[in-house]
């Protein structure tokens, strides 16, 4: 779906890029997690990807047409729910009136249904300047997903949403799920997301540090306690002994440890390069 | 990709953003309009009082009020036409602007329409409501002095005098000239509320004064050059008050190209923004 092709991306010339012939693809049917260190460039990527900012060299496209023309046609297949967000002085009644019209695969049956996940619903005669920052949110992200685009970006959605209200954004990004749509996750709660990525891309310094499914990371990588003989990527120490990301044995498969994967690609990026590129 | 929606302009969606753009701004609206509204009946009410307890009251001119009102129109409609933009100040209105389903095109001449087009047309009304709500509140409060009224919008611009200026400026090319200003001033605002979305008015305003300074600079070094300055001046003086209707369809023809470049110019660079950087010559 989004090609992204040898991008080049600088705020200031001075200080050298941002992004350098960054290069990837980002395919529909997954769920992306992209993850990286402050000032990696994880909002740059997305404002790149979503046609508000333009490379200095290179093209981003989605389903071969360029984004940053920002065509209408490109714009009603793409949400973006950015970190912070504005919502105009009206009932959501209204809103939705308002804006649905730009999407033509939007549902109100889906709308509803969004609500009563995040628990709102019966909140369409709400305003929506009365509403607290978690509950805007909520309500927008309902409607991102009630649009049905196929291409629905994330910077940061977990942030300023309480417990419980997690794991009903985690309901909300399976129940919204289908084949031809590709969600993608920018966060630092890693652990808010862990559970329902099926790819992960970890990006630093203009590189792809990893960009692999999660069924590949469980295949090539374990996540546990360290044993005799083992050659860890990362070492994590824990009250209950040291804890690591280690190359899998054969059959092996744990549960992908996101913050571990996280921080062995970043203090182990040739490890984490040289064994994903071998062949098993 | 659909091929047979039109990508630059598609009537069903402009009608989309326009409503989506008056809705969510409503409140910005309606109180620009109530202000408006509020300042004129103002002026007019305080104008007739004055009128009438002035001294030598066959002296004034008794078209003032249309002056009065032309004067306030070429100022609210710069000052409205400044904030055009203003969604572009903001990070979140950024984001929220260029992320919306409509062309670049049609987000433009909403944003025109609105704050330029739609603004006029609605100060002509707002006066003649203005005016009426003057000659009914001095009626209820017994005062008998009216002025006449209630003014017929089409005269203010129009047949009035402008001092000095009134014979150039009531011709048929003069009127044209007012009318065309009308858009060409606020044109050249809304390209400043693209270029500097902040604090758009009072920039666009020293920017214009610091052309008008350095032409007038420029003119004077011509002149000290030329040596004849007196000479030119009358020849130019001359050929316009003898050539009044060419010289009157000159300065209309500017003004068109300058509405023309003015809009030009603030779509291109409308369209070449992004969401972090505010500057305009990237």
């Amino acid at each position: 779906m989004f090609t992204i092709d040898q991008i080049s991306f600088s705020y200031n010339k001075r200080n050298g890029d941002l992004l350098h012939d960054f290069s990837l693809e980002l395919k529909a049917g997954n769920v992306y997690g992209l993850l990286g260190k402050n000032g990696a460039g994880k909002s740059t990527l997305i404002y790149l990807l979503t046609g508000l900012l333009t490379p200095a060299s290179g093209v981003v496209l989605m389903d071969g047409e360029n984004v940053r023309r920002r065509l209408p046609q490109t714009m009603s297949d793409l949400f973006l729910i950015p970190e912070e967000f504005e919502l105009p002085r009206l009932t959501l009644k209204k809103y939705v009136s308002l804006n649905a019209p730009f999407y033509p695969r939007f549902s109100m049956q889906d709308m509803e249904r969004y609500l009563d996940i995040f628990e709102m619903g019966g909140m369409m005669d709400v305003k929506l300047h009365s509403l607290s920052m978690g509950q805007k949110k909520k309500v927008f992200m309902a409607f991102a997903f009630a649009t049905n685009t196929r291409a629905l970006i994330m910077d940061e959605p977990t942030n300023g949403l309480d417990i419980p209200s997690k794991s009903q954004f985690r309901k909300l990004v399976t129940s919204g799920m289908t084949d031809d749509k590709l969600m993608l996750i920018s966060t630092h709660q890693v652990r808010d997301i862990s559970d329902i990525l099926d790819h992960v891309v970890i990006i630093d310094q203009s590189r792809v540090l990893l960009n692999a499914g999660i069924a590949e990371v469980m295949n090539r990588v374990a996540f546990r306690p360290l044993r005799e003989g083992d050659e860890p990527i990362f070492v994590l120490q824990s009250p209950f002994g040291p804890l690591g990301a280690v190359p899998a044995r054969d059959g092996e498969e744990t549960k992908v440890d996101l913050e571990m994967l996280f921080n062995a690609a970043l203090q182990n990026p040739e490890a984490i390069n040289q064994l994903f590129t071998t062949q098993k | 990709m659909n091929t047979t929606v039109n990508q630059t302009f598609n009537w069903s969606r402009f009608t989309a953003t326009l409503r989506k753009e008056v809705v969510e701004n409503w409140r910005a609206i309606l109180f620009t309009l109530l202000g408006t509204y509020g300042l004129l009946t103002m002026l007019m009410i305080l104008g007739n009082i004055a009128f009438y307890n002035a001294n030598e009251r066959e002296l004034i001119d008794t078209m003032l009020p249309q002056k009065v009102v032309y004067a306030f129109l070429s100022i609210a409609t710069i000052v409205v036409a400044s904030l055009s933009f203003k969604k572009l100040t903001s990070k979140t209105g950024r984001t929220e602007m260029f992320t919306s389903p409509s062309s670049s095109l049609e987000k433009f001449i909403v944003n025109g329409v609105i704050y330029v087009l739609g603004y006029i047309i609605a100060f002509f009304i707002l006066t003649q409501l203005a005016d009426l709500t003057r000659f009914g509140a001095l009626k209820v409060l017994g005062f008998h002095g009216f002025l006449p009224g209630p003014i017929n919008f089409t005269n203010v611009v129009g047949d009035f005098t402008f001092g000095i200026g009134s014979e150039v400026l009531n011709t048929t090319w003069g009127k044209a000239y007012l009318w065309i200003g009308l858009l060409a001033s606020p044109s050249v605002y809304v390209l400043g509320s693209v270029v500097w979305p902040r604090l758009s008015l009072l920039k666009t305003f020293a920017f214009i004064y610091a052309i008008e300074i350095g032409i007038f600079i420029l003119a004077a070094i011509f002149f000290t050059i030329c040596g004849n300055t007196e000479t030119i001046l009358k020849t130019v003086g001359l050929w316009v008050m003898n050539h009044i209707d060419q010289s009157m369809l000159i300065a209309a023809m500017v003004m068109v190209v300058q509405t023309v470049v003015s809009w030009g110019l603030a779509w291109y660079l409308f369209k070449r923004k992004d969401v972090i950087s505010l500057k305009w010559w990237k």
